[in-house]
């Protein structure tokens, strides 16, 4: 009688995935993946990819009801409970705007994204990992909605974020980021969102959103966080993996790989200034300076990893020391340019209170109160007088990374950071030299790119002016959705709900007729 | 949130987390809470490690 053995974790996942792809007998390998070549990378063996995580199809349907049936738990529960009305103030919510309408669609490109790969890859290993990923970018996706779908019964610019994301001005610097990748090839999508962006930059999404919901009260977010870090953690692994496989395969792949590198640690880098902004500007309750975020999750934790690097020669990315130079400027940069074009988003922007300014002068002793603070003292005294600025014209936005131009040049942040280069006649512009090289090497690529204060002036946005734009292309609501957040309808209601507490009084009270676009 | 570190190398043995909590233990649980991982990972059946290479 023979004795079934019982499978161990390696095996069980070999016959349950790798034994179960078959060398094809009628068509030719190129025509099944015909996107496997024509980047260049060369793969000699797939069978040298390693599954870091062997996780089968049962358990991974079974793991992943657990944290559901948590997660949706806690949902009911901070929304049975009226959650919304403990946070620390209602300025906070604006951080939640700005990441459903930024962050959540492109969660449903990343699935996109993974859902092509996991089709184009030729070894099965990668392929499994990839289609997993994709499951768990959708989940994502929904997770996020269900979390926010309670803020968007009591606050204002949440209600049509997908729409939002595909037109409004600001929201085409994180849609532009992920086009781009889901626009390249199967390797350098991997390069570019696997490794580049959810390894090595992932803490400094990651950790702002979800810590600055814990220390502001909002414990939907927080739990919402803590359930997809855990899908995280696997993707995390996915890059690394498919780093050093490539960099395995075949001496030939280096320097593509390494060109990818740098093109994509600089766009996530100049995608991750909407965060810096948040950290420092849009938390009631601060977790840490985005210099400090900077330091840890990138200059010190990615150290290690690009010494682990360094063994298939690797060096670490491009620019990375403008990078660390800028940390202590991109996110008053960043604040100054969404303060001023208020009237055109989805959220609320403000100034920072006194108690707020010192501690962005105590995080910044070497730049803040040189640069920055005598512009918001500036127009915080405009506001007090009534005059609240709206900046009246539309900026020049960068042909790569679509951030209106307002970086500095790293060795003197007073004088503006801008390039430009021809390209078949025409001029295009840049907001740094790391976004110039990047359309230098393809600019057939970037010449294509829609972008919205062209768009808006070539009249493909729908109205003459920039309040028709805002109210009939972007749906926002004007007056409600848009504009300074102190005398609106959120802060009259907060105060409403909390009588007593001092700190939901305005520190000058405005009068909301005055509040109007410049 | 709790961070572990360690020199070298990290080594998780479902035989120790057994002891300790007295409870059988999947390794592959840890994939339901961990929130993120540094260095290179080798999971295997009854222990999960981590390493760097340099």
């Amino acid at each position: 009688m023979a004795v079934k053995k019982r499978l161990n974790a390696k095996e069980k996942y070999r016959c349950m995935t790798r034994d179960l792809d078959w060398e094809p007998s009628y068509q030719t390998h190129e025509d099944i993946y015909p996107h496997e070549r024509f980047e260049g990378i060369k793969i000699t063996d797939w069978d040298k990819w390693e599954d870091p995580f062997r996780l089968t199809m049962d358990t991974y349907w079974k793991y992943q009801a657990e944290k559901e049936k948590k997660l949706y738990a806690i949902f009911d529960a901070f929304s049975q409970n009226n959650g919304h009305t403990t946070l620390s103030d209602a300025r906070y919510v604006n951080a939640l705007k700005l990441f459903l309408s930024a962050v959540t669609p492109l969660e449903y490109q990343a699935y996109q994204g993974f859902a092509r790969v996991g089709r184009q890859f030729s070894g099965a290993g990668a392929r499994i990992a990839c289609q997993m990923q994709a499951i768990d970018e959708l989940r994502h996706v929904q997770t996020q909605i269900h979390a926010m779908s309670h803020y968007n019964k009591h606050f204002n610019g949440l209600h049509d974020f997908a729409h939002m994301h595909d037109r409004v001005w600001f929201l085409s610097v994180p849609k532009s980021f992920f086009e781009d990748a889901r626009t390249a090839g199967p390797f350098e999508f991997l390069t570019a969102i696997s490794f580049s962006f959810e390894y090595v930059l992932t803490n400094l999404l990651f950790v702002p959103f979800m810590s600055g919901a814990a220390f502001n009260g909002d414990m939907a977010t927080v739990t919402f966080g803590f359930s997809a870090q855990s899908d995280e953690a696997r993707h995390m692994t996915l890059g690394l993996e498919v780093i050093k496989f490539l960099l395995e395969q075949h001496e030939d792949n280096v320097p593509i790989i390494q060109r990818w590198i740098d093109k994509w640690f600089w766009r996530g880098y100049r995608l991750l200034t909407l965060v810096g902004m948040m950290m420092d500007y849009m938390l009631p309750n601060k977790v840490m300076s985005w210099s400090e975020a900077w330091g840890v999750y990138f200059e010190e934790a990615g150290g290690a990893l690009f010494k682990d690097l360094e063994r298939y020669g690797i060096r670490p990315p491009k620019h990375v020391e403008e990078a660390n130079i800028a940390k202590d400027h991109v996110s008053h940069q960043a604040w100054s340019i969404f303060y001023q074009y208020s009237q055109a988003t989805n959220f609320h922007t403000w100034m920072p209170t006194d108690e707020e300014l010192d501690w962005l002068s105590s995080k910044y002793p070497d730049t803040f109160d040189k640069i920055y603070r005598p512009r918001f003292e500036h127009w915080r005294a405009l506001q007090e007088k009534g005059e609240r600025f709206y900046n009246p014209t539309l900026p020049m936005l960068c042909q790569i990374c679509q951030i209106p131009l307002s970086f500095g040049e790293p060795d003197d942040q007073t004088t503006l950071s801008h390039r430009s280069a021809e390209h078949e006649g025409e001029r295009y512009h840049f907001c740094s030299q790391g976004c110039c090289d990047i359309f230098q090497y393809e600019p057939t690529k970037y010449i294509q790119a829609w972008l919205p204060v062209h768009q808006i002036l070539q009249g493909n946005c729908g109205g003459a002016d920039v309040e028709s734009v805002v109210r009939d292309y972007y749906n926002i609501d004007p007056g409600q959705d848009n504009l300074e957040y102190l005398g609106s309808t959120e802060h009259r209601r907060w105060q409403d709900w909390h009588p007593n507490d001092r700190h939901s009084a305005p520190a000058n009270p405005v009068d909301p007729d005055l509040l109007k676009t410049g | 949130m709790i961070r572990i570190e360690a020199r070298g190398r990290l080594d998780i043995h479902r035989e120790t987390v057994e002891h300790l909590t007295g409870s059988p233990w999947d390794i592959q649980e840890m994939l339901m809470y961990v929130i993120t991982l540094g260095g290179n990972v080798v999971e295997e059946d009854d222990s999960f490690s981590l390493h760097w290479n340099n």
